[in-house]
């Protein structure tokens, strides 16, 4: 009986509480934001939503960087101070940037992990890459020396614990952790690309054949083949075969249920890891990568001809986002 | 005698050449006659048979609200300049090109009204198609997104990601599923929204979003000592003039930032 009581009670108090919430206070409105646009040395905010969105003006102070990449969180940068070669946390809500301590100068490409909590820096002059454990103005910095490639990575993935890193060349693909030793990753051939998924050191690599999931880095590392291209019969005339796509991005949704690949002549293919199914699509656009902008939702060009190319690939939609239309030409005050 | 057959040939080959001209119609094809919010459809210009000539042509695309107001700038076409898109005929092709592709993709656009594209072609020898009206309904709220965030003990927010054709809206319905052993063991919230959304949508600022919007929701709550959690799931759902939104959307975790 006792314990019922207290049961009721507690009961009770939960009620009251919910009583107290029933009178919910109002909050605010505003218009949406999908997330942020580098162009150039600047950022621009792309508002609304995917299929009715547009792209506003910079909001990064003028001249202040010669480039900047978004987290795929949307909610800070790595930038390059346009004077100095300073690799700067640019904080998107605060306006506010801090250099980066313990990292190199002007990187030649920076990558965020799936989520953006950790980043690395590539070096093309001195083939080194910088791992940043963490995304922080004080980030521990991983320094990896590759200049035994004699070239520049294919592509480039982080973990989101910033405790690995994973680079493909022509001849090999490694990925480089805690032990400080490259581990020789088994991918059959030449990887386009490659990605970490969300939260997990697994990863994911496509070359012009296969697409293949790489579990257990630290150990056993375990291959699981999830697309092989089948043996098409060589063509005819070689001189009227299609053009041959090659793979520029390849990333997983937040939630890791869906893995994309972008191809350079605008090909879009999805692969529901839960369902075990696969879509694709033709963007009519020259995708550079597949930007992370939280959700499904990737960012796949640049601001090309006024527009901007985003595919959703829990939907494997893609849709165009305009340049906003000036007040001093007739838009929006 | 050979001179008045010349004649004759003559006079039937300009009959023909004119009658097979005057039969090319234009046309935009493509598109809905009712077009649906936040899609993108994409617009073509076809011939109904072989182009007698080369020429170039712009469509260009005007937006009427349903509600009235200055909202005009809603529906885009996918070009560098959002509301004419040019095209060329190439002579005896039955399909005009916007650049090198045979269709341009149109930004419906999240509100209610009236998109009307009217086609312009320079050569006279084509007669423009009748201007083409697209109808946007209002309907119902759209949810995107439910994310409950900011959670400490003693309070918590609401963020609803959605549009509204109408651009107006009169509620929120939450319904919270309370933890085990609580009763009662859910618990309904309506908002009333009718005086914030009229201040938004009135808001020249809301302009570039259509009806899209981003609404925050305060809650507070005083529970037992070390509560932090004061409901298991939630979901949401938006009433505007024409209805509810249907079916409600679940409350998910997410990376977002709360604002």
């Amino acid at each position: 009986m006792m314990r019922r009581h207290r049961i009721g009670r507690y009961a009770i108090l939960r009620a009251s509480c919910f009583f107290a919430l029933a009178g919910a206070a109002w909050g605010q409105i505003a218009g949406p934001v999908i997330g942020y646009l580098p162009d150039g040395g600047a950022l621009r905010t792309m508002s609304g939503i995917p299929a009715a969105g547009s792209v506003g003006v910079a909001i990064t102070p003028a001249g202040a960087f010669s480039r900047i990449e978004v987290s795929p969180d949307q909610t800070r940068a790595l930038a390059v101070a346009a004077g100095t070669g300073a690799v700067m946390l640019y904080t998107i809500r605060s306006g506010t940037s801090v250099a980066v301590q313990g990292v190199a100068s002007a990187p030649d490409r920076i990558v965020f992990s799936p989520s953006g909590t950790a980043a690395g820096l590539w070096f093309s002059r001195t083939r080194h890459f910088q791992l940043l454990h963490s995304l922080s103005a004080t980030p521990s910095v991983f320094d990896i020396d590759f200049s035994f490639t004699l070239s520049d990575p294919t592509s480039v993935a982080v973990s989101d614990d910033g405790q690995w890193m994973v680079g493909a060349w022509p001849f090999s693909t490694y990925a480089m952790g805690p032990s400080g030793y490259a581990i020789v990753l088994p991918v059959g051939g030449a990887a386009e690309a490659v990605c970490f998924f969300h939260g997990r050191n697994d990863l994911a690599t496509i070359t012009a054949s296969q697409v293949t999931l790489i579990t257990d880095i630290a150990g056993a590392v375990a291959p699981n083949v999830l697309w092989s291209k089948p043996d098409d019969p060589p063509p005819a005339d070689p001189a009227t075969a299609p053009p041959v796509q090659i793979a520029v991005g390849l990333a997983t949704s937040f939630d890791n249920r869906y893995l994309s690949v972008a191809g350079n002549l605008g090909a879009l293919s999805t692969f529901d890891l839960t369902a075990g199914t696969s879509v694709g699509l033709n963007c009519a656009c020259e995708p550079a990568s597949l930007y992370g902008m939280g959700g499904a939702l990737f960012r796949l060009t640049g601001l090309t001809d006024g527009v901007v190319k985003v595919f959703d690939a829990s939907t494997n939609e893609d849709w165009f986002v305009p340049l906003a239309v000036p007040p001093a030409e007739g838009g929006p005050q | 005698m050979i001179a008045r057959r010349v004649l004759l040939l003559a006079v039937l080959m300009t009959a023909a050449c004119a009658s097979a001209w005057g039969q090319v119609t234009v046309a935009i094809t493509g598109l809905p006659p009712i077009g649906v919010a936040a899609t993108q459809p994409s617009a073509a210009v076809t011939l109904s048979g072989p182009s007698p000539v080369a020429t170039t042509g712009t469509l260009t695309l005007a937006f009427t609200p349903a509600g009235g107001g200055t909202q005009a700038f809603d529906a885009k076409f996918a070009s560098g300049s959002p509301y004419t898109a040019g095209f060329s005929i190439a002579a005896r092709s039955t399909q005009a090109l916007f650049g090198t592709a045979p269709s341009i993709p149109v930004m419906i656009g999240t509100v209610a009204g009236t998109i009307t594209i009217t086609t312009s072609i320079q050569s006279s020898t084509l007669t423009p198609p009748a201007p083409f009206v697209m109808t946007v309904n209002p309907t119902v709220p759209v949810i995107t997104s439910v994310i409950p965030c900011a959670i400490t003990l003693s309070g918590f927010s609401i963020s609803v990601t959605g549009r509204s054709t109408p651009r107006n809206m009169t509620s929120a319905l939450f319904h919270f599923t309370l933890p085990t052993n609580t009763q009662p063991p859910t618990l309904d919230v309506t908002v009333p929204l009718t005086a914030a959304f009229a201040g938004w949508y009135s808001n020249s600022n809301s302009n570039a979003f259509g009806s899209t919007f981003k609404m925050t929701v305060q809650f507070s709550f005083t529970g037992p000592p070390g509560t932090t959690v004061p409901f298991v799931a939630v979901t949401g759902s938006l009433t505007n003039s024409i209805g509810t939104s249907n079916p409600p959307v679940e409350g998910q975790s997410s990376l977002a930032t709360c604002p």
